[in-house]
C-alpha cells in the first residue's frame, strides 16, 4: 500500500512539462491510429439494400398456393413451402456452406404430407423436407425463413430480416 | 573514395561512342559512378547506389549455394513483381461491374493484344506463387533458418504467407464466372463458422448477405490496392530483417569441427589470429550482438567464415538475374501452353456441382466433409497459423541453424513422419467415404462433429510422438515430425480435394472428374 503511494508520487513528481508533453503526443498518435481503423472498419459496414432481395417481396395470392406445395421465387431466393397449418418462406441459401439448395419435385419425400418431393444441396449432399428440417448431411440447422406477412389475400415475403431456427415448430408458420 | 576517382581513357571506336555518350553532366548527374570494373569498386558501388543498396557487400558462399535456398525467396520476389506488371495491365481493361466484369475478361482474352497471354501469366503466376509461398517455408523450416536472431523474421514470412493467399483468394472472385462464383461463396460461408462474430464477419467480408456486387468491389480493391502495398511493405521489411540478422542462416560461422566444415573443406585457421568476431556480411553489430551470435566467440571460427564469403557483385548479382529470367521463362511457358479458365457467367441461381473453394483452401472443405465446419474451416486453420508464428519461439537450440534437417536423425525422422501421416489420412479419407463414421456413431452429433475427429487428431499426433521418442529426438526434430505431417496432410487434402472429388463430393477417379471438377 505505500509502497504503491511511493511510486504513484515518484512518477507524478517525474512528471514535469516535457515528460507530459511527450506522453500526450503518444497517447494523441494512438488514438490516431485506433480512430482510423474504427472509421475504417465502420465505413466497410454492409449497407442495408433497398430493393429486390433484401427488401419486402410480393410472392402472390394466398389462394396460390396448394397444401404440399413447394413454388420457387429466383428474383426473391426463396421457396414459399405450403403445410397444412400455413405458409413458410424458406431461404434457398444452406445452411452449411452456403450453396443454392433446389427443390427436387421427384425425389423420394422426407415428410408425410406427400408422396415426392425435397431439397437436395448440390455441395455436400444435405437433404431437407418440406419444413427445411434437416433430414440427411452436413447441414447443422434447418433452412432460415422470412417472415410473411398475409395483406388482403397478398403473400408479402420480407427478405431482410433471416430468421434462423434450431429446429420446426407451428409458431414459424403463418396462418392462412 | 575510390569511385570518383576513376580516369576514362577512350581507345577505340566503340569505346570513344561510349564516352561519347557518357562523359557529359547529364550523364552523370545520373549515374554518378563509372560502371565498375575492379573487385573494390564493385564493393564500392553497392552501398552507393539505390537499386543495390539492399545487398550487403559480400555474402556468405554457403548461403547462396542453389542446394541451400532453391531460390526460393527470390523466385517470390520477381512472381510478386511479375504479378503486379500484369495486373497493372489487366486493370485497364477489366472494371469491377457485375454487369461487365466477365465481359471484360473476355474482352481481355479474345480481343486484347497479348491480353489472354496476360492474363494466363497472372494466374498462372498466381497459383505458382501460393506454391513457392510453402516450398520457401518448407526450405526455412527445414534448414532451421528461423532460429535466433531470425524469429521475428520467419513470423513475418508467415504473414506474408497470409497475404499471399489472401491476395490470390481476392483475385479469384474478379472473373465473375460460376467458378470464382461458388470457391468464394463456399470459402466466405466458412468464416461465417468462426464464434461468436462469424455472421457479421461474413457480411463485412462481402458486404451484403450474400455474393454480389458489394463483393465484387471490395474484393478488387482489397486486390489491386489494400494488399498489394501491405505485401510491398512486408517484403521490405522482410528483406531488411535478413540483412540486419546478418544474412541467410547459413552465413552463421560454422562451429569448430562441425560435418559441414569438413565436408566442404574450409581450413580453420591457426588460432590466436585476433580479429573481432562479426558475421560474415560486416553488418553493424546489434545490442547484445555477442548473445545473439553465439557461435562466433572468437576469431578463429569469425575467420572460417570469413574465407567463405564471396563478393555480392557479380556472385550474387548473377544468380538474382538468372532466378527473375528463369521464373518468367516457366511461367510464359507454361501461359502459352495452358489457358486459365474462365467458365460461364456467374449465376447465383444454379450452384455448380461439385462447387470447390479455390485449390489451396479445397484442403479445408476436405476437411470439413468429415467433421463440424466450425471445427474444420476456423479452429484447426486459425491454431496452425498460430503454432507456426511460436515455432521459431519453442525450438530454441541454436545448433545446426542453416544446415538442412540440422542431423542425419532429423532426415530420418523426417521421412518417418511423411510416410507415417500419408498412410494414416489415406486410409481415414478412404474410411471415412466407404464406411462413413456418422454411420456408425452418428448420434449425437457433437460425437462425429467433434468428438471423433479430435480424438482420432490428437490420437495419431501421440502415437507419432511415442515412435520417435526411442531415437531421443531434440525439440526440433520432435517440431520436423509434426510440421512434416502438417505439410503432408495439407498436400494430401489438396490433391484429394482436387483430384478426387466429383459430383456431391464422392470419391471418383481422377479421370472421371466431372467437367468443372478442378478449381485452378
Amino acid at each position: 500500500m505505500g509502497r504503491e503511494e511511493t511510486e504513484e508520487r515518484g512518477f507524478l513528481s517525474r512528471l514535469d512539462r516535457r515528460s507530459f508533453m511527450a506522453y500526450g503526443l503518444w497517447a494523441a498518435a494512438i488514438a490516431l491510429v485506433v480512430e482510423g481503423g474504427v472509421i475504417s472498419v465502420q465505413a466497410m459496414r454492409a449497407l442495408p439494400k433497398t430493393a429486390a432481395f433484401g427488401s419486402k417481396f410480393e410472392a402472390g395470392k394466398v389462394s396460390d398456393f396448394e397444401v404440399g406445395s413447394v413454388t420457387y421465387f429466383l428474383d426473391g431466393r426463396f421457396y414459399v413451402s405450403r403445410l397444412p397449418g400455413g405458409l413458410l418462406a424458406l431461404y434457398r441459401k444452406c445452411t452449411h456452406l452456403g450453396c443454392v439448395v433446389p427443390w427436387r419435385p421427384d425425389e423420394q419425400s422426407e415428410d408425410n404430407l406427400a408422396g415426392s418431393g425435397r431439397f437436395n444441396c448440390p455441395c455436400h449432399g444435405s437433404r431437407f423436407d418440406r419444413h427445411g428440417v434437416v433430414k440427411g448431411g452436413p447441414a447443422p440447422r434447418p433452412l432460415d425463413i422470412f417472415p410473411i406477412e398475409i395483406d388482403g389475400d397478398k403473400v408479402i415475403v420480407d427478405t431482410g430480416t433471416i430468421i434462423t431456427r434450431a429446429s420446426y415448430d407451428e409458431s414459424q408458420l403463418t396462418k392462412v | 573514395m575510390g569511385l570518383h576517382e576513376v580516369e576514362w581513357q577512350p581507345i577505340d571506336l566503340p569505346t570513344r561512342l561510349v564516352a561519347l555518350i557518357t562523359n557529359n553532366r547529364v550523364w552523370r548527374s545520373i549515374f554518378r559512378f563509372a560502371y565498375p570494373s575492379s573487385d573494390k569498386t564493385r564493393a564500392l558501388i553497392i552501398p552507393a547506389v539505390f537499386f543495390l543498396h539492399i545487398h550487403p557487400l559480400k555474402v556468405s558462399a554457403r548461403s547462396i549455394r542453389l542446394t541451400y535456398t532453391w531460390g526460393l525467396g527470390l523466385f517470390l520476389f520477381f512472381l510478386f513483381g511479375i504479378e503486379t506488371v500484369t495486373g497493372i495491365l489487366l486493370a485497364f481493361v477489366y472494371v469491377p461491374d457485375v454487369g461487365r466484369a466477365y465481359q471484360d475478361v473476355e474482352t481481355m482474352s479474345t480481343t486484347v493484344a497479348f491480353g489472354a497471354l496476360l492474363r494466363n501469366i497472372h494466374r498462372w503466376g498466381a497459383h505458382l506463387m501460393v506454391l513457392a509461398v510453402f516450398l520457401h517455408m518448407m526450405r526455412v523450416f527445414y534448414t532451421g533458418a528461423y532460429k535466433r536472431p531470425r524469429e521475428f523474421n520467419w513470423v513475418i514470412g508467415v504473414m506474408l504467407l497470409l497475404l499471399t493467399l489472401a491476395l490470390s483468394f481476392t483475385g479469384y472472385l474478379l472473373p465473375w464466372d460460376q467458378l470464382s462464383f461458388w470457391a468464394i461463396t463456399v470459402s466466405t460461408n466458412l468464416a461465417g463458422y468462426a464464434p461468436f462474430i462469424g455472421e457479421s464477419l461474413r457480411v463485412f467480408i462481402l458486404g451484403a448477405k450474400e455474393v454480389g456486387q458489394e463483393a465484387l468491389i471490395r474484393f478488387y480493391v482489397l486486390h489491386v490496392m489494400l494488399l498489394p502495398l501491405l505485401m510491398s511493405v512486408l517484403i521490405g521489411f522482410h528483406f531488411w530483417r535478413i540483412r540486419k540478422d546478418g544474412g541467410l542462416a547459413a552465413s552463421n560461422p560454422l562451429p569448430r569441427g562441425s560435418q559441414a566444415v569438413r565436408r566442404e573443406g574450409a581450413e580453420v585457421p591457426a588460432a590466436g589470429e585476433d580479429d573481432p568476431p562479426e558475421s560474415a556480411e560486416g553488418v553493424l553489430p546489434m545490442p547484445g550482438a555477442e548473445a545473439r551470435q553465439p557461435q562466433a566467440p572468437a576469431g578463429a571460427r569469425a575467420a572460417v567464415a570469413r574465407k567463405q564469403t564471396l563478393s555480392t557483385w557479380p556472385n550474387l548479382l548473377i544468380l538474382e538475374i538468372i532466378a527473375g529470367l528463369f521464373i518468367t521463362a516457366v511461367l510464359v511457358l507454361m501461359s502459352m501452353a495452358v489457358d486459365a479458365p474462365l467458365r460461364n457467367l456467374a449465376n447465383p441461381d444454379i450452384t455448380e456441382n461439385p462447387a470447390k473453394a479455390p485449390w489451396y483452401f479445397v484442403n479445408l472443405q476436405e476437411l470439413l466433409l468429415h467433421m463440424d465446419a466450425a471445427l474444420a474451416g476456423v479452429w484447426i486453420p486459425a491454431l496452425l497459423v498460430v503454432a507456426l508464428m511460436l515455432l521459431p519461439y519453442v525450438d530454441r537450440d541454436l545448433s545446426h541453424a542453416g544446415e538442412w534437417f540440422g542431423t542425419r536423425k532429423g532426415l530420418i525422422i523426417t521421412i518417418w513422419s511423411a510416410v507415417y501421416t500419408a498412410v494414416w489420412t489415406t486410409a481415414l479419407i478412404v474410411f471415412d467415404e466407404k464406411v462413413g463414421v456418422r454411420s456408425i456413431i452418428g448420434d449425437p452429433a457433437i460425437m462425429p462433429n467433434w468428438v471423433i475427429p479430435v480424438g482420432v487428431m490428437v490420437g495419431l499426433s501421440a502415437i507419432l510422438y511415442v515412435s520417435i521418442l526411442p531415437l531421443r529426438p531434440s525439440r526440433r526434430e520432435i517440431l520436423m515430425a509434426y510440421f512434416t505431417a502438417f505439410i503432408v496432410v495439407y498436400a494430401q487434402l489438396t490433391l484429394v480435394g482436387s483430384f478426387f472429388r466429383g459430383i456431391g463430393m464422392h470419391l471418383v477417379k481422377p479421370w472421371n472428374l466431372p467437367p468443372g471438377g478442378l478449381s485452378f
